[in-house]
This record gives C-alpha cells, structure tokens and sequence, in this order.
C-alpha cells in the first residue's frame, strides 16, 4: 500500500529512527533541518511499499563517516543529489526509486531528501533494520546485491567505486577516502531491480519509524505510550518487545577504540524492579544487556529511554543520574538468519558469547 | 561586606552580608518593569537599615531572571544580522524550529565563504568576501541592524576567521555588539548557530540593563565590582555578563540552589523553590549547582550551552485554580499579586496559594489574612489541588535523587511555608531553614569565580598531557587575573572528547575551575 510523507510528518520520521536506531546511527538533527527547510507546505514524497516494486531501479543512499563532523560542517544540501545523477551516469540509467541503507539515525531522512530534490518515489523498507556500524552489514550483501558500483560525494569532492570484488572491500575504500576527505561522505550505491530489491530488503521499515514516532510524540502517560510501542512491534516483522528493566542509570564508561564508540554502564533498578542491576554494553550501538549472564545481545534491539516520556538516547547521550528505561525488541528473522549473524551476531561487536535469539514473551532466559 | 540583590519575577530582594557569612540586614520590594527601580528601592533599604556606609561594600552580586524573561515576552530584543561562514552556503535555515516572535528578529542572513581548510591553514590569495563584507557594513544602518552574530563551520576548532569578521565590522562599528560562535559552544552547528543567535538578540537587553545598573549603583555611591551569577552558579563582571547573556539566563535558579545549600549548611541536598509562578526542584552536590550535560533546549531550541539542571513545574503559589468537569485544575495563569487578588486576603481569585490556606490556615503569619474570603472554597477541592501539587513535587524530587542514600530536601521561596511539613512523614529529612524568603539573594553573595575552556586542539607534536597542562594553566592565570584567592583554585572537571575519521589526532578538551573571590 503506497503512502505519502508531508514536511508535519519529518519529526515524527526523526523520533522514529531515533529510537530504532538503538543507540547509534548518527544524530538526526542537521539532516531534520535541512528536510525543513527544502521542504514546502505542500511537498509530497510518495512511498512505495513491497507490492508496488517491479522494473524500476532502485539504488540506497546514506552518508557515511563521523556524525560529529556531519553536524559540524553541515552539508550544502545538495550532495545527496549530486551524488545520485553522478551514480546515473556511471550506471547508464535512471535510478526509479530510493531506499535507505539503514533505518535508523540520521541515515533513515537522508533518501528523503534526494527524493524530494529529483522528485523520486522513496521504497518503505531498507538494509538493516536498524542501525549497524558498517556499510555491508546489510541484508541487501546477503541477497548478493553488491554495494559497487558505488558514489560517494562531499562538499567539493567525489569518487565512484566501480567493480569491487565484495562489499567489504569497497566498504573499507570508501573508509579511505572518507578520512581523507574531511571525514564524511554521501554514498549511493547497492543498486538493483525493484523485483530484486523486494526480496532482499527488510519490508516495512519507514512505516515502522513514522508509527513508533507518532506513539513517542503522543501527550499522554509513559505507560500507555509503552503499551502503544509494543503494539506496533507486534504488528510488524519485529517480534514483541520486553520491558527489562526501570531504573537509574551509575557507574558510565565511555571511550573510543578504533574509531567506535565504547562503553558499558549499570542501570540499578527502581520500584518494580527495586532488587535488580543490569549492565549495557555499547559499541557505535547498544550491543547487550547482562545480569551477569546475558539477558540480550545484537541484532536483537536494546532500547535506552528516558523513563518519563519514553524519548530515545543514544549512546553519547546516556549519563550517570538519568532514569531511564531498557526495552528489548526481537529482530526480524532475516537478521537472525546463519549468514546474517555473522556480519551483525555478537561476535562481530567483539562479544565473547554466542547468539541467544531473545524470546520477548514474559520472562527470558540467560546465557554466558 | 557584600551587598546580594536578587530580582524574581514578583520580589526584587536585597541583602548585606559580612564577610564571613553573617546577615545584616536584608529587604524586599516588589519587582517593578524596568527592574531597576525596585533595585535601587530594595538596595538603597538593606544599606540603610545594615546602617553601613555604602564604601564598606566590597562587591554587589546579582541575579535576575531579567534576561530570561525577555525571551519569554519578547521585549528590547537586537535586530540581528547572521553572518555564517561555510565551505559551501547550506539550502538549511538559520532558526528552524524556532518560535516566530524569536524569529523575525534575525533580520539578515549572509553566505560568507570559508577560507581555510579543516585544519585551519588559510589561503591569503583568496579574499572572495570582500563585496560580501561591504555589502553587510552598509547594511547595517540600513536596516537598522542592532546586533551581529557570527558563525563558522569548525570555529571550535580554529576561531580565526570568525576574529577576522569581527574586527572588520568593529573598525566600522566599534559600538556594535559582535557575538563569536566558538565563545558561546563547541561542535554541531545547528545548536551553536542557534545558542549565538540567541546571544546576539539579547545583547540589548542586557546592555540596557547593565548600564542602568551601573548608574544606579553609581547613585548609591557604591563603587567596587558589580559581579552577575551565570548558568553554572559562579560569577561573571558586567563587562562579561554584557558579551554573554545567553549564559546568565539561569542566574536565578542557581543562586537559589547555592542559597538554600548556604543556609542549611549543606553541600549536597535536593531544593525546591516555591515562587509565585513556578516551583523549581534542583540540586547540588559538593557546593555544586548540576548543570546540564550534552545539549539542551531554552523554548525547545536546541543549544549547546549549559543551563542549570532543573525539573520546572509550571505553577507556583500565584496560579489560578478552577473547576472544570468537578476536577480542580491549576491554570497556566498567575495572579499579579496575591495579596490583592487572592480570596485569603479578601480578593476574588482562588490561587494556588488559597487552596493551601484554607486547610492550613496558620502557614503564613499574615495579620491581614482573612478566614472569610477562603468560605466560599470547598475543603474537598483544595485538598484534591494540595494532593496534586505534593505529588508532582515529590515526583521530581524522587528523580533527583541518588541511587546510594536520599539527600535531605530543602523548601525556600516565598511559598515554602505551604509545603513545610507536609511534602513527606517524618521519616524524611525535609528541612525548612531561616531566611527561605531572600534565600537567592543570600546564594548570590557566595557564588565562586569560574574560568572554562572547551576548545579542540590539534595534537601536532605535543602530547595530550601537554595540551591539558597548558589549558589549566591557562585556567588558573584567568582565576587570578579576576580576583581569586590562589590557594582557593581547584579544577573541578577535565573531560577528553576524541574524534573519529579525521587524519591527524584531535582532541576536544573541556576544563573547568573555580576559585573563591579574595
């Protein structure tokens, strides 16, 4: 069923993949504002979901690189574009519509803005799920759609991928030039059929956003919105969410290793949960929760919220002192998957465990 | 001896204080428009009756909400021209999801072409913003521009194009007030552009303000060193606090924190303030008012200034009740002056504070108080609006505090005597100290100077202990150059931000001191 997203529904969309985006993904903020600003009043961006793809190109587009750079040396507003007619040219095609590369953060309004410049239909769904730190952590590389030809475009500069052997080859070159080159590019890349790109994607993705933000956004208790939120993972290829914990969060560690944010903190329980402590641990994302054992890891979703009023935090934003609530979501299956769990499982966050799929009925079990 | 001036939303307070912490005397007036009035009457007062020549002052320290209030009801605000230096102009708004009567207030917006490369090497051959800087300088009287502020991209990590900017315009302009981004915040455009431009409007308010100020205590003969609180609870000059409003838009809420820490004698405890139009709950440990961490939002503009970290509530002891649907309900309006309007002292609005009168009749030790206006209220009513009110206050206290051990909880403001002995049983600690009424004024008088640097440095070939001894050393010559006791100087945070995906190593250092004024 096609839909239409209006220049009211960008904040909605932003709070969405927020909170999808589990901890990571990069702030939202500059590429909110610039949708506010080349958006009028009356501007449309048509939606395509599952059943309405067929012959048309689709290509994903994101930006990719440092987000403490993105938002500080903001973007003309103009590369997303720029990049795509440049990925046309070396395709020899037009591009038909436009998917996100991961939905959640910043990357999940970015094909938003290029479909609003050249006035293409965006595709409700996208490559991860979620958030994820690397560019081939995608269920479009495991459908072997290749992330190359690949574009990548800043301010002033540009660089096209062509042919590379496998994704995380051309992953690792678009590293190099990012560093190079003030530290953040757009890319467009991972191009194919709309009948291929159907069944590789992750179905539902935007809708999923736009619901989960009109429930964060609504004036009323954290109660019924949590209630809300686990309606609408249920009704979607998430399994249902549980609620691990209430609390306040002590005891934060932070710090960079390799380029990735990286850290653990405690959460000890409050009221209902009075007796309890459980550890987060982080990496670019929220990656798990433990009581000693493990309760949760990724894929699976770990949510950070503000107990109060159920707004997301990322993971620069958690701080000794907040009380904040943790849900965990289970994944779709296809990030579940054998071959799946080896780009995205615990293991390719540095975790010493196994993957444990989290049940999310009432009670779960644990694991070291 | 330290003379303490506090002027709330109802109340201009005034206090006279030994040096070694004993009042004198202290008076209370209610807070006219142009403030300085009930200033000078509230000043002029605590002087008279500490019976003190006014030259054994050796410092005026000051609060105000003033600064604060004129965003709200946006009054003598600068037209503002916005000056944003870019690699390439950006398709995204200044002030986007600003309120529109904030909003009309940037008049002009210019593109001004960044000249130097990310590590902030300059290419002198280029000047491409020549026509672009005439074109602003004549401008300016054209439009009748009041106010600049200037913003580059990756200013905290060079400033000196912004500089530059600023000293071209100062040539032309020198009474102009220029506001420089990287002094306001560090990364992420948006907030700071934002947190510049807020400055740059209020630049005429709180000149106008402190010039007045200073006449006034001209007037009053009072000639030392006039000192503002600031976002943080520590002291800023004039001169400075005039450069940078923005940062003393929570000088009320922090010297009413430090002031009821100061007397309860406390260096950590929750505090709630009962004032006419709202109850504030914060905190502060080890004579440490918190602040905010990360961003934050003044009106739902997002900022990257610190401000204090309070829970609001939006009502206070002046709010207006009615009953809708045969439920209480506390409306967003306030009674001017209660003692007027309010049905305890014989006026014809139920306010917040009636509500508590008539169940506890004894809180305030109020001869003209009158039993029979509070007759025509139902008990049930005010019971259902004191339940209400209690809970909200005890749930923002319970976020505020510690996981270890409860802070003991102190009330001031002038609505306190409604909530002593009644916000908990006794098994909390709940204290309500001597002086509740002028606490913010007292809390003024003991603010510490402050000195922060919140820069990015390049590491080319020094170490990071290098550059975090120079910036604490550079910390402690500020502290002693405004006025600070050596031995008081202590560094109260250093926090390290590296960054990712850049070639050559950088580091975000935030460092901050304090040190008490000799």
């Amino acid at each position: 069923m096609s839909w239409q997203i209006r220049k009211n529904d960008i904040p909605i969309l932003a709070l969405g993949a927020k909170l999808l985006s589990c901890g990571g993904g990069g702030d939202t903020k500059t590429a909110e504002s610039l949708l506010m600003s080349i958006m009028r009043e009356d501007d449309v961006i048509a939606v395509k979901s599952i059943t309405d793809l067929g012959d048309e190109w689709v290509a994903a587009a994101g930006i990719m690189g440092s987000i403490v750079l993105f938002n500080e040396d903001i973007p003309s507003g103009r590369e997303g574009i720029r990049a795509l007619r440049l990925y046309e040219s070396v395709i020899s095609k037009n591009v038909g519509a436009l998917i996100s590369i991961e939905m959640g953060g910043v990357n999940s309004l970015i094909p938003l803005v290029i479909a609003i410049q050249a006035n293409l239909p965006v595709i409700d769904g996208d490559g991860m799920g979620r958030a994820f730190p690397e560019l081939f952590m995608t269920a479009f590389h495991l459908s072997e759609i290749p992330l190359s030809p690949m574009v990548l475009q800043t301010h002033d500069t540009n660089r096209v991928i062509y042919d590379a052997e496998n994704a995380h080859y051309t992953a690792e070159m678009a590293k190099v030039f990012t560093v190079k080159n003030r530290g953040h590019a757009h890319l467009v890349g991972y191009g194919a059929k709309g009948q291929k790109m159907k069944t590789s994607m992750i179905p539902g993705t935007l809708n999923l956003i736009f619901r989960l933000g009109n429930v964060l956004k609504s004036e009323t208790s954290a109660g019924v919105k949590m209630d809300h939120m686990i309606h609408v993972f249920e009704n979607s290829i998430y399994g249902k969410p549980q609620q691990i914990i209430s609390g306040v969060v002590t005891e934060v560690r932070r710090w960079f290793e390799k380029g990735s944010l990286v850290g653990k903190f405690i959460v000890e329980g409050r009221s209902a949960f009075s007796d309890q402590r459980i550890e987060i641990e982080f990496k670019n994302e929220f990656i798990s929760i433990k009581n000693g054992q493990y309760i949760c890891t990724a894929p699976d979703l770990i949510l950070v919220l503000n107990e109060e009023n159920l707004i997301p935090y990322n993971v620069s934003e958690v701080q000794s002192g907040l009380f904040i609530t943790i849900v965990a979501v289970p994944a779709p299956n296809i990030l579940r998957t054998k071959d799946m769990l080896e780009l995205v499982g615990p293991n390719s966050y540095g975790l010493a465990c196994s993957y444990k799929p989290f049940q999310g009925d009432s009670g779960y079990e644990t694991w070291n | 001896m330290k003379l303490g001036i506090d002027v709330g939303g109802t109340n201009t307070d005034a206090v006279v204080i030994t040096n070694d912490g004993k009042l004198l005397s202290w008076s209370k007036h209610l807070t006219t428009k142009d403030i300085i009035t009930g200033i000078k009457l509230a000043a002029n007062e605590a002087l008279q009756e500490a019976n003190i020549p006014p030259e054994k002052i050796e410092g005026v320290f000051l609060g105000t909400t003033h600064v604060l209030n004129a965003l709200y009801y946006p009054n003598n605000l600068a037209k503002t021209a916005l000056i944003r230096m870019t690699k390439i102009p950006s398709l995204i708004g200044p002030a986007i999801q600003w309120p529109s009567n904030l909003k009309k207030y940037i008049g002009k917006v210019y593109d001004f072409k960044s000249l130097c490369d990310y590590k902030g090497n300059k290419d002198d051959s280029l000047n491409p913003n020549s026509g672009q800087i005439n074109k602003l300088l004549s401008d300016i009287e054209k439009y009748s521009i009041e106010s600049i502020c200037i913003v580059g991209a990756y200013s905290p990590l060079y400033e000196t194009e912004e500089r530059e900017i600023r000293k071209i315009i100062k040539e032309h302009y020198p009474e102009i007030p220029v506001t420089m981004s990287h002094e306001i915040g560090s990364t992420g455009f948006i907030e700071r552009e934002n947190a510049a431009l807020l400055n740059a409007i209020l630049s005429k308010v709180i000149r106008q303000a402190m010039t007045d100020l200073s006449k006034i205590f001209k007037n009053l003969s009072l000639n030392c060193p006039y000192w503002l609180t600031q976002n943080d609870g520590s002291l800023m000059e004039i001169h400075e606090a005039s450069e940078y409003p923005i940062l003393t838009i929570g000088s009320g809420v922090s010297n009413s924190i430090r002031g009821a820490s100061i007397l309860s004698g406390l260096k950590s405890c929750i505090v709630v303030d009962a004032g006419g139009s709202t109850i504030d709950i914060g905190k502060i440990i080890n004579g440490q008012p918190e602040v905010s961490v990360g961003s934050s939002s003044i009106f739902d503009i997002q900022v990257n200034v610190r401000v204090p970290q309070i829970h609001s509530l939006p009502y206070g002891g002046g709010s207006l009740i009615t009953i809708e649907n045969e439920l209480a309900e506390i409306k967003e309006t306030i009674a001017n002056d209660i003692e007027q309007q309010g049905m305890a002292w014989g006026g014809h609005t139920w306010t917040l504070t009636d509500s508590f009168l008539k169940l506890f009749p004894d809180s305030f030790q109020d001869e003209t108080l009158q039993q029979k206006g509070l007759d025509l209220l139902s008990k049930e009513d005010c019971r259902k609006v004191i339940q209400m009110v209690t809970k909200n206050i005890k749930e923002s206290i319970s976020r505020l505090q510690p996981s270890v051990e409860d802070l003991p909880v102190i009330l001031v403001g002038g609505g306190s005597p409604l909530l002593a002995n009644r916000l908990f049983g006794r098994y909390k600690k709940v204290l309500h100290p001597a002086g509740y009424h002028i606490c913010n004024a007292v809390g003024a008088c003991f603010a510490p100077l402050s000195a922060e640097i919140d820069k990015v440095f390049w590491l080319n070939g020094i170490t990071k202990q290098e550059v975090i001894d120079r910036a604490k050393e550079q910390l402690f010559q500020q502290l002693l150059q405004k006025g600070a006791k050596k031995e008081s100087i202590e560094l109260v945070s250093l926090e390290e931000f590296p960054f990712d995906y850049l070639e050559g190593e950088v580091l975000r250092v935030r460092v901050k001191a304090l040190g008490e004024l000799a």
